[in-house]
Order: C-alpha cells, then sequence, then structure tokens
C-alpha cells in the first residue's frame, strides 16, 4: 500500500487495526457493498472525530494506493475512491459521485459539492421510507392505549421482517430529530414491548441510550421501555437516574420501574 | 375519607417542572386534555377505599377491558373526596362491565359536567391529586389471581389479553 502522505501512516494504521469496531460504533457505514449499482470494489474510512488531528483518509484495496486530504472541522466526511476516474465523497448519511480530482485540500474536494444523494442502500431506503410512514401516520395522533397498541404493531411488523437494521434505522431517524417528542416517548414504549429475541440486544442499547435524553418526556418513554423489555441489566443504571432526576413525577415512574424489575 | 381515581394516559405530562420555561405559575399544559375526555358529559372515576386496600384491584379491573395485551403500566391520579366536594361533584354509582365482577361496584361518575366543571376538575387534580403509576407486572400478577380465584368474566375478556395472561382462549 502507498500512502500519498507522510502524516496518514500513523492514521492508517490505527484505522485499519479498528475497523470493525468503528462500524459497529457508527462512524463507518458502506451500504454501498450492497448496492450493485455503486461500486463494489471499493472502501473508505470514515474518521471518528475521536481521532486527534484533523485529517481526512481514504484508501482503495485493490489498487492498493491511498489519498489523504488535510481537513478541518468536518464531521462524518470521508471519500471512496470508484473503478476509473470517480471518487464518492460521503457526508453523514449523504453521498455524491463526482470526476477524481487532484488536490490536497479537503475543502476543495467537499465544499464544493451542491448536492449529496442520501447515502442508504436499496434495503435500507425501502425500512427507512416504511418507519417514515408509520412515523407519520402516528406524528399527530392523540395517544391512549388503543393508539398505542397500533402503533406498537406497526413497528413489530416491520422490526420482525428487516431485523437489525430497521432498529439501527429508527435510531437513526429518532436521533436526526425530526419527531417529536411524544412520538419518540411512544416508539421506546414500543421498542420495550416487542417480543423478538433477533432484536432484543439492539432494542436494548437504543433504550439505553435515550435514558438521559434531555427531555423528560423521553426519558420516561425509555424507562417504560426498558421495564417492558424486562432485561435486568438496566437496574444499575435506572438506579443511577432516580437518584439523579429532577422531575418527581418521573423519579417515581423510575421507582416503579426498578421495583418491576427487581421483583421478578 | 376514601379517594377517587382517575385514568390518566401519560402521568408525566401532569408534571409542569418540564414546561417551566414557558408555563406560568398556576397554569397547566395543553397536552393533558386527553386525560379529560368525558363521554356524555360524564367524568368517569373509581372510589378507591381510605387505607387503599383495593387499588390494584381496581387497576386490574381496569386493565381486563383492554385489548392491547399486558405490557403497559398504568397511570393514575388519586384525589381525596373531600377535595371533590369543593367542587360540589357528586359522584354517583354507575357500576362498569369489567371482565373483573367483584370490583365493578366501585366505578362512579361524576354527571352533567360543562367544559369549565372539567376544567376546575383539572386544576383540583393537578394541585392536590397524587399522581402515581402501577407497574404492568403488578397488574399481571394481580388478574392472574383473580382468574385463578374464578372471579373474572372470561367472555369480556379479549384474546390478545387472555393468551399473555396463559387463560385458555
Amino acid at each position: 500500500m502507498v500512502i500519498a502522505e507522510h502524516e496518514a501512516s500513523t492514521l492508517d494504521e490505527y484505522q485499519v487495526a479498528n475497523l470493525p469496531q468503528i462500524e459497529h460504533h457508527g462512524y463507518c457505514y458502506f451500504p454501498f457493498q450492497e448496492n450493485p449499482q455503486i461500486a463494489t470494489q471499493s472502501s473508505g474510512i470514515f474518521l471518528s472525530s475521536e481521532v486527534p488531528g484533523n485529517y481526512l483518509f481514504s484508501f482503495n484495496i485493490d489498487a492498493e494506493s491511498a489519498t489523504v486530504f488535510f481537513a478541518s472541522g468536518f464531521g462524518q466526511k470521508a471519500l471512496s475512491f470508484l473503478p476509473g476516474e470517480q471518487i464518492m465523497l460521503l457526508a453523514g448519511r449523504y453521498y455524491t459521485i463526482q470526476n477524481r480530482i487532484q488536490t490536497h485540500s479537503y475543502h476543495e474536494v467537499f465544499d464544493t459539492v451542491s448536492t449529496y444523494t442520501p447515502q442508504i442502500s436499496a434495503s435500507d431506503l425501502q425500512i427507512e421510507q416504511s418507519a417514515i410512514n408509520i412515523f407519520d401516520a402516528y406524528q399527530h395522533e392523540e395517544f391512549d392505549t388503543d393508539i398505542a397498541y397500533e402503533f406498537t404493531n406497526a413497528l413489530d411488523i416491520l422490526i420482525r421482517a428487516n431485523g437489525k437494521p430497521a432498529v439501527r434505522i429508527i435510531n437513526d431517524l429518532i436521533n436526526e430529530q425530526i419527531l417529536n417528542d411524544d412520538i419518540i416517548s411512544e416508539t421506546l414504549k414500543a421498542l420495550g414491548r416487542i417480543e423478538d429475541e433477533n432484536t432484543k440486544e439492539e432494542r436494548y442499547q437504543l433504550l439505553m441510550g435515550l435514558i438521559k435524553d434531555d427531555s423528560a418526556i423521553i426519558r420516561d418513554g425509555a424507562v417504560s421501555g426498558l421495564s417492558f423489555l424486562d432485561d435486568r441489566r438496566a437496574l444499575a443504571q435506572l438506579r443511577i437516574l432516580f437518584e439523579t432526576e429532577t422531575v418527581p413525577i418521573l423519579k417515581n415512574n423510575i421507582k416503579v420501574a426498578i421495583k418491576g424489575l427487581e421483583t421478578y | 375519607m376514601p379517594y377517587f381515581l382517575r385514568a390518566i394516559y401519560s402521568n408525566i405530562k401532569w408534571d409542569t417542572t418540564p414546561f417551566s420555561s414557558w408555563l406560568k405559575e398556576g397554569e397547566l399544559p395543553s397536552c393533558i386534555v386527553r386525560d379529560l375526555r368525558a363521554d356524555d358529559n360524564a367524568l368517569s372515576l373509581w372510589e378507591i377505599s381510605d387505607d387503599k386496600s383495593n387499588l390494584l384491584d381496581i387497576i386490574a379491573a381496569f386493565v381486563s377491558l383492554r385489548r392491547e395485551g399486558i405490557k403497559y403500566d398504568f397511570d393514575y391520579a388519586l384525589l381525596s373526596a373531600n377535595h371533590l366536594d369543593e367542587l360540589c361533584f357528586t359522584p354517583l354509582k354507575k357500576p362498569a362491565k369489567t371482565a373483573y365482577r367483584d370490583m365493578n361496584h366501585y366505578h362512579r361518575d361524576v354527571p352533567n359536567l360543562s367544559i369549565n366543571n372539567v376544567v376546575y376538575f383539572a386544576y383540583l387534580l393537578s394541585r392536590n391529586g397524587k399522581f402515581d403509576r402501577m407497574g404492568w407486572k403488578e397488574i399481571e400478577a394481580r388478574l392472574k389471581e383473580a382468574y385463578t380465584r374464578g372471579q373474572l368474566d372470561l367472555k369480556r375478556m379479549q384474546p390478545e389479553l387472555k393468551k399473555q395472561l396463559g387463560i385458555p382462549v
């Protein structure tokens, strides 16, 4: 492998060594490899914001070549070489394909792009659209137990049909801040109710990730979801949350959830 | 002095702390409207004994009507009877039709309410009510006990709930 820039050597070792972990932590996500219409022979690496220094690094395994762009102030942006003279630019959950250019300027590469396409595989796009349809249908509902039942069933069907990617996509939609607190809270309760061993771990992680959310309504949904999921691993975090919770009714609700998990 | 139970969908909405940045002191958030439904202009309440010994059974009775299955916590507010007197509200006996037969006679209706009455009730509940949640496992256990004791009218229960309680459908 040829490293085009001297600064890349450390990053190269870091990224290659950590590639599987990067994917699990969400820094690196390449649905393109699932999509035959887009390059199958290329790869790229997202730089984690935790990596010291401001560099953007991309390499092509097949060609055994690498290019490093100096970058500053970027988020989840990366570049991937496609066969021929094209490159794929990744920005968050979006991508664009352009002709390769000769530059070491990060800004020249990324900041001149006007249109990015959603970075998502065909199958993920379908799941995402189905999830959005469900959220759109219930976004303005006044939830009661009947509506919550229907909403839970809709998400249940989606998750059973699509497995772990569906949970990941629901998590992405929650994090995009396009849903209101009520629908997120109901989503969290529904995720706890669903009886599906295949996705239980992913649903548990999603719920745990939101028990400290800024919104009390979302925290309440996460606490209820964990109670319905009935996974005693949550107890330690719930006990900590109980100590720090400042909303009185929610504090009591946490106590109820803890009691439920402890009792049986 | 007995209490009256009002079922609510989400007790967290009655806690004004999260809305303190915009809600003026003494005001209520509009999102609680969902919990003030008054079919036939009557508020549905349940009478709870002084020692609250029938509380869990009454909640189990309420849940026995549901089609949704068991994994739903039950949020509620308790109001002391003397607070209802402040509004000159007169709860009338109106037996419910839940599957838990022995609990049905604890149901009360407060009839002939204007929207103003309902709003006053909301203020009263917000100021003096005790908001709480009963966990789904406690409700499940009590319904199973009631089933074992032959206290449930199975014809009134939905198949999904019976299935989750291990009751033959």
